[in-house]
């Protein structure tokens, strides 16, 4: 029984191994499964036999963000012009020696490109013109199990992953009150007050970042969860839901944070180190992707953090009769 | 199950001679002495009376559908007008992807062939008529199994400047083995080459 392999990789992988091969250059009997008329080779051992079901190495590499350059130069063969990676939503496919993407308008299933397959899609291959033009047709249409150009076994977690690398997720600002300085220059806050603590709110918001290989991408998207406050006396962390609320004049001296980020030091901090306290201040962000292979999933949980050190001083009224 | 042939079957034979006949259209005297179809011929003289076996007739229609695919390419590389996407009407994935990516490259690098390949002989070696296309991971379709032996001696491919880029030293055969499938079986009409492998030779023998 023969079995038609659907792969993509395979079948593509035979189609790059082929056109890597400059047209003038006779390959390796050794290496070539398949020569044409004219004696060029147009598929080889390597990728047919020792390789199956992988692909050719992404054309590029273009995480949507800070950073991030094409993972291989996208080039024309022979001339070795270096042409963009990405026309819309082509990509260039270095092996094949043109721009590659899946058709908008799909063919009927019963027709001969589909080959009987009901998996995968119907992709174009159109060659780079230049802005000018060769003689006759530069385009084709064919099946293929996943996007070519991108290897067959990529996992959209992994581009997810590549994609948060990519992205600065801000560290909290340390608003802080009481925020009084002591007469050395030292700040402070005040046993038993309600320690309001909070970031600034540009600090928490969701972070979008996309990495695509090929035709495959991933959008990750980090969302802040809880701003924390690690009291630094001993106690254990406090947190709110939000970015908390900066205290205004018109709130008090006493009162408490209407977000529910405050704290409250019990005694000085007189016999802490250098008679400070470091508070650490933390955003906790949950991360989420999705992929254009309709894959979705979630990557560990992030906390960003930044201390604040300052002294937890006593307050002594002076009753004035 | 599989049939393994060692020759062509009858009617196949006589379906070859036709069309392998109707392919050359050069006088190329390697190519008709080489026209094993004698061989094929020679069995033609005593057909089968009963009605060819379903194996009989795939195997007919596949080794058929070999001078098509071999016009097929040819008609693609000689006129860089014709839509690549004409390959899909004698060959899937794939066969179909590798030769649209080798001749559109071809095309998009200026050169040009002249000449055609001539196929000297096409036999069916095995046939297996499984079909479960719902078959996971991988399709089960019909399937012949046809070596052939192709003449490339008339096929030259010049650049820009006309200067020849076939090899000096190109051998004048191709012996291939093409795995011929019908993904909509029992149409007739649908048999297509999903892979070709071949090797150069000095000769259909060798």
């Amino acid at each position: 029984m023969r079995r038609v392999v659907l792969a993509l990789a395979g079948a593509l992988l035979c189609v790059c191994a082929s056109l890597v091969l400059s047209p003038t250059a006779v390959a390796d009997p050794a290496t070539c499964q398949q020569y044409d008329s004219h004696g060029i080779c147009v598929v080889g051992v390597e990728t047919a036999e020792d390789a199956p079901g992988t692909a050719a190495p992404p054309a590029a590499t273009t995480p949507d963000g800070d950073g991030g350059t094409p993972a291989a130069a996208c080039t024309v063969s022979p001339s070795g012009t270096v042409i963009p990676c990405q026309e819309g939503q082509a990509w260039w496919v270095q092996d094949m020696q043109c721009y590659v993407e899946a058709m908008a308008q799909q063919p009927p299933k019963d027709s001969p490109i589909w080959g009987g397959r009901t998996d995968g899609a119907i992709y174009s291959c159109l060659s780079y013109t230049g802005g000018g033009a060769f003689p006759g047709t530069n385009g084709f249409s064919f099946w293929s199990a996943n996007p070519p150009g991108v290897p067959a076994a990529i996992d959209p977690a992994q581009l997810a992953q590549q994609a948060l690398s990519t992205m600065t997720v801000p560290s909290p600002t340390t608003g802080r009150y009481p925020a009084g300085t002591l007469q050395d220059g030292q700040p402070f806050t005040v046993v038993n007050a309600y320690t309001w603590f909070w970031t600034d709110p540009g600090s928490f918001r969701a972070l979008t970042a996309r990495a695509d290989v090929g035709g495959v991408w991933a959008q990750v998207t980090v969302t802040p969860t809880a701003l924390s406050f690690e009291p630094g006396d001993g106690a254990v962390t406090v947190s709110c839901p939000g970015p908390g609320v900066a205290w205004q004049p018109g709130d008090g001296v006493w009162a408490a944070s209407p977000a529910g980020c405050d704290y409250r030091y019990p005694q000085s901090s007189i016999h802490q180190p250098d008679g400070r306290v470091t508070a650490t201040y933390g955003i906790q962000w949950s991360v989420t992707w999705t992929s254009s292979t309709g894959a979705t999933g979630t990557l560990p949980d992030l906390t960003t953090t930044s201390n604040a050190t300052f002294a937890v001083a006593e307050v002594q009224s002076v009753v004035i009769r | 199950m599989t049939v393994i042939r060692t020759a062509v079957a009858g009617a196949a034979s006589v379906l070859l001679a036709l069309t392998a006949s109707g392919c050359s259209s050069s006088s190329d005297p390697g190519s008709s002495s080489a026209s094993t179809s004698g061989t094929s011929s020679s069995q033609t003289s005593s057909p089968s009376p009963t009605t060819p076996s379903p194996a009989e007739e795939a195997e007919t229609l596949a080794v058929a559908l070999v001078p098509d695919y071999l016009g097929t390419i040819d008609d693609l590389y000689l006129d860089p007008s014709l839509p690549l996407d004409g390959i899909h009407q004698v060959a899937v994935a794939p066969e179909a992807t590798a030769q649209a990516t080798a001749i559109g490259k071809f095309r998009s690098q200026g050169y040009r062939q002249t000449g055609r390949s001539q196929l000297v002989s096409a036999s069916a070696v095995s046939v297996d008529l499984s079909n479960n296309p719902a078959a996971s991971p991988s399709t089960v379709f019909p399937t012949v199994v046809v070596t052939a032996c192709v003449d490339v001696s008339q096929v030259d491919a010049v650049d820009a400047t006309g200067q020849s880029i076939v090899p000096p030293d190109r051998p004048r055969y191709l012996v291939q083995q093409l795995t011929v499938v019908n993904p909509d079986y029992p149409d007739t009409s649908s048999w297509r080459v999903s892979e070709a492998p071949n090797r150069q030779a000095e000769s259909c023998d060798g």
